[in-house]
């Protein structure tokens, strides 16, 4: 009863605040971007180390931003996994990546515009390697001596961009981007395997204001 | 010199070996496959979601077989996920990588056991004295199957199974074999969807018969009778000396025919290769397989095998399905396009809900040309290789064909089907025969029906019929020209539980010719063929098979 209690306590907290945050966001001149993620016409594993539950929204604008310079953000490897193994950076950003299983790791980048490939080399536990992800798109990231390990870093031009997770059970969940300045933009997603159904949506953003866009991911065959 | 009472004996002998031969052909012949339990575990679902009657696959099944024994959408279905072998970026780094397979994440194994009680009114059971009356037998197992299917991946299915087989031919005598079957299958060969597939290995189950005339969805026990005849054979000492056959190239006299092997074709599992596939309204398929001169009849043995010619058969299947759903599950209604119009729409009814229903009319033709030989031994001065001062061997190949149409009408509760099937063989006798035309042609047809009664039960009727035309005959061979078979099939098979079925059914030919006079003392059963010597009688039988 007592953690029921609480629960509903801490719902009611977070429904008060919310206005806050928008009201906050309407003196700043920010609007935000929200909906519905629906996975269409195919479902995905949400469990599992090979799960598929990440889903990356972002925006594309006209505007061009610079390369972020000062961040620094950990992939590790451990129990022959990638962790975690869904990652979005903005460009510019360093990933270091970790070794703390008992066996070596190697690190091969395959750059999915391009179809380029890069060996960043194998290593001993305890030890680590540092990379600079200068442009943007889909890393697939890979150790050649374990084939079932691989990671995704998605490399972005802006900050505007968020991560969520699909639930198993309704094969939905929300997102939310906030703080994004008014204007135009493009709204894509990313995920491992499944397309948003119609590629992208424009949008218009509005200061003060929450635009609406549900998006629907499904299998190559029914995005178009 | 034999003498008459030696002579007797070895026809005697004879007749049961080759009784025993040829009806081992025909039960190897029964249902190539049951239905398979494992997929039921993977997909946590009743055996209705795919059979309408197992092993009879509904059009869902159907459309679950084709497609490699995967769903459409089947990540949408599949509830213990199969286990990847490597990531699916991998593909992409051909070839300094090994492409990501899959590997279901357990045994899909799965155990089918069959028992059969059988009543014949009218089977010899004296060989000695050739006495004949009715019997009963309790063939427990009468089969016990262990099959293994699965997709490994997106592009690549496989299917084997193991069928442990007991008969007892009316209770005379007891036989068993194991008759093993595999292939692999590798789909959407360039990229075409279901299109272009390639098969290897034990082709024939649901492949080389008429689709609307497969073994496997036969509603009885026994199979059509189209896809297992076979053209009357000789027994081996059916005659004693050359001379008897004076019209064959071996002149010396007193030579012992110590072996005759004829051309044994079937339409059923052969080792070969084939492409097939599908679309919503289309299924086809196109193989080569090797041509065989004798099936092995006892052990362990893949089905298909044995002694082949060294050169190849051919066949080719269509099949066009008007209404219903499609071979590629497709319904043909428009996609829904919006994903959020669900959201306030009105659910709109169903149609049929019932699992056996899918209103439909099927065509199917089916073709095979092969090159088959008989082969024929003689020992010189001899009964036996080890006293024979001669032995001469002699092998003739003969071209043979079969045509086919079929159609099965599906109406709610009711299915009707009829197929019609041409047969020709050049030389089916070989050097024995040297009338200016050797070759014999062959018709035979069916029509049949089933009713949903209840959905677990279903009664239902076959009529077939076999004919020859233009056999050796009397003056040749001391072949009955009249082996013209009607044979009626009348049962009901019930389901009592989803994975455990009963069939009664009974057989009943209705013209045996002159191969139902079975009698050891004259030498007309040395043109017997194989229903006839087995069921030249009223037989019923009830089986029951479990499924786990």
């Amino acid at each position: 009863m007592r953690i029921a209690a609480l629960y509903f306590l801490m719902l009611g907290a977070v429904a008060l605040m919310l206005p806050m945050v928008s009201l906050a966001q309407e003196e700043s001149g920010y609007g935000s971007v929200g909906g519905i993620i629906m996975v269409w016409k195919t479902m995905v594993e949400t469990t599992g180390p090979r799960n598929a539950k990440d889903v990356i929204v972002y925006l594309e604008s006209d505007k061009s931003f610079p390369p972020v310079t000062d961040r620094l953000i950990q992939m590790d490897q451990r129990g022959l996994l990638f962790i975690p193994h869904v990652l979005a950076i903005q460009k510019g950003t360093s990933v270091e990546f970790l070794n703390n299983d008992s066996e070596k790791h190697n690190v091969f980048f395959l750059f999915d515009k391009t179809g380029e490939t890069l060996d960043i080399g194998t290593w001993e536990r305890g030890q680590s390697v540092v990379h600079t992800f200068n442009e943007t798109g889909t890393v697939i990231t890979l150790c050649k001596l374990h084939l079932e390990m691989a990671a995704n870093i998605i490399i972005l031009d802006n900050p505007y961009y968020t991560h969520a997770e699909i639930d198993g059970d309704s094969q939905r969940t929300t997102y939310r981007l906030d703080r994004v300045p008014p204007g135009e933009y493009v709204l894509k997603t990313w995920h491992k395997k499944l397309k948003m159904k119609g590629g992208e949506a424009p949008i218009k953003v509005e200061a003060g204001k929450m635009t609406k866009v549900n998006i629907a991911i499904t299998k190559r065959q029914y995005a178009h | 010199m034999k003498t008459k009472g030696r002579i007797m004996k070895t026809k005697l002998n004879s007749f049961w070996v080759l009784l025993v031969v040829l009806a081992a052909i025909f039960f190897m012949q029964t249902k190539a496959a049951w239905a398979l339990p494992a997929n039921s575990r993977v997909y946590q679902t009743s055996c209705v979601t795919c059979h309408d009657s197992p092993p009879r696959l509904n059009a869902v099944g159907e459309a679950f077989r084709l497609n490699g024994y995967k769903f459409p959408d089947d990540e949408t279905k599949r509830k213990l996920k199969p286990l990847p072998l490597g990531d699916e970026a991998y593909q992409r780094l051909w070839p300094e990588a090994i492409w990501p397979g899959e590997k279901p994440d357990f045994n899909p194994i799965s155990l089918v056991s069959i028992w059969a009680l059988e009543y014949h009114d009218n089977q010899p059971i004296d060989p000695k004295t050739g006495e004949e009356g009715p019997t009963y037998s309790i063939v427990a197992p009468h089969e016990i199957e262990l099959a293994w299917m699965s997709p490994l991946g997106d592009h690549i299915s496989v299917y084997g199974d193991a069928r442990f087989i007991q008969e007892d031919w009316g209770g005379t005598e007891m036989d068993s074999w194991v008759a093993l079957k595999a292939w692999i299958e590798f789909e959407d060969l360039f990229g075409i969807e279901n299109k272009l597939n390639l098969r290897v290995g034990s082709l024939g189950m649901h492949s080389i018969h008429l689709l609307t005339a497969r073994n496997e969805h036969a509603m009885g026990f026994q199979n059509y009778l189209m896809n297992t005849y076979l053209l009357p054979g000789l027994s081996k000492s059916s005659r004693t000396t050359v001379d008897e056959y004076p019209q064959s190239d071996i002149d010396e006299v007193d030579f012992d025919i110590r072996s005759w092997v004829g051309n044994n074709f079937t339409i059923g599992p052969k080792v070969g290769i084939e492409l097939n596939g599908f679309t919503r309204h289309l299924a086809y398929n196109i193989g080569v397989v090797n041509g065989k001169t004798d099936d092995p009849t006892d052990g362990v043995f893949f089905m298909g095998s044995g002694s082949n010619t060294g050169r190849k058969d051919y066949f080719a299947n269509l099949a066009i399905k008007f209404g219903g759903l499609g071979f590629d599950a497709s319904t043909g209604a428009e996609e829904e396009e919006d994903p959020f119009a669900e959201e306030t729409a009105v659910k709109k009814e169903s149609g049929d809900s019932q699992f056996w229903r899918d209103d439909s009319l099927t065509v199917s033709f089916m073709g095979y040309r092969g090159e088959g030989a008989t082969e024929l031994i003689y020992y010189s001065n001899s009964a036996t290789a080890m006293f024979a001062t001669g032995q001469v061997t002699e092998y003739v190949k003969e071209d043979f064909w079969r045509l086919g149409v079929g159609a099965m009408w599906k109406f709610k509760d009711l299915t009707v089907e009829a197929a019609h099937m041409w047969g020709h063989h050049d030389n089916p006798y070989g050097d024995l025969d040297t009338r200016p035309d050797p070759s014999v042609e062959t018709r035979v047809w069916h029509v049949g029906a089933h009713y949903y009664l209840y959905p677990w039960l279903v009664p239902f009727a076959r009529f077939e019929e076999l004919k020859f035309f233009d056999l050796p005959g009397q003056d040749v061979l001391l072949l009955d020209v009249e082996q013209d078979r009607q044979l009626v099939t009348v049962g009901a098979k019930m389901q009592i539980r989803p994975n455990i079925h009963l069939n009664i059914e009974g057989y009943y030919y209705t013209d045996t010719g002159d191969a139902t006079v079975v009698n050891p003392d004259s030498t007309k059963y040395i043109g017997v063929s194989e229903e006839a010597v087995y069921l030249n009688d009223e037989t019923v039988m009830m089986i029951l098979r479990a499924e786990f």
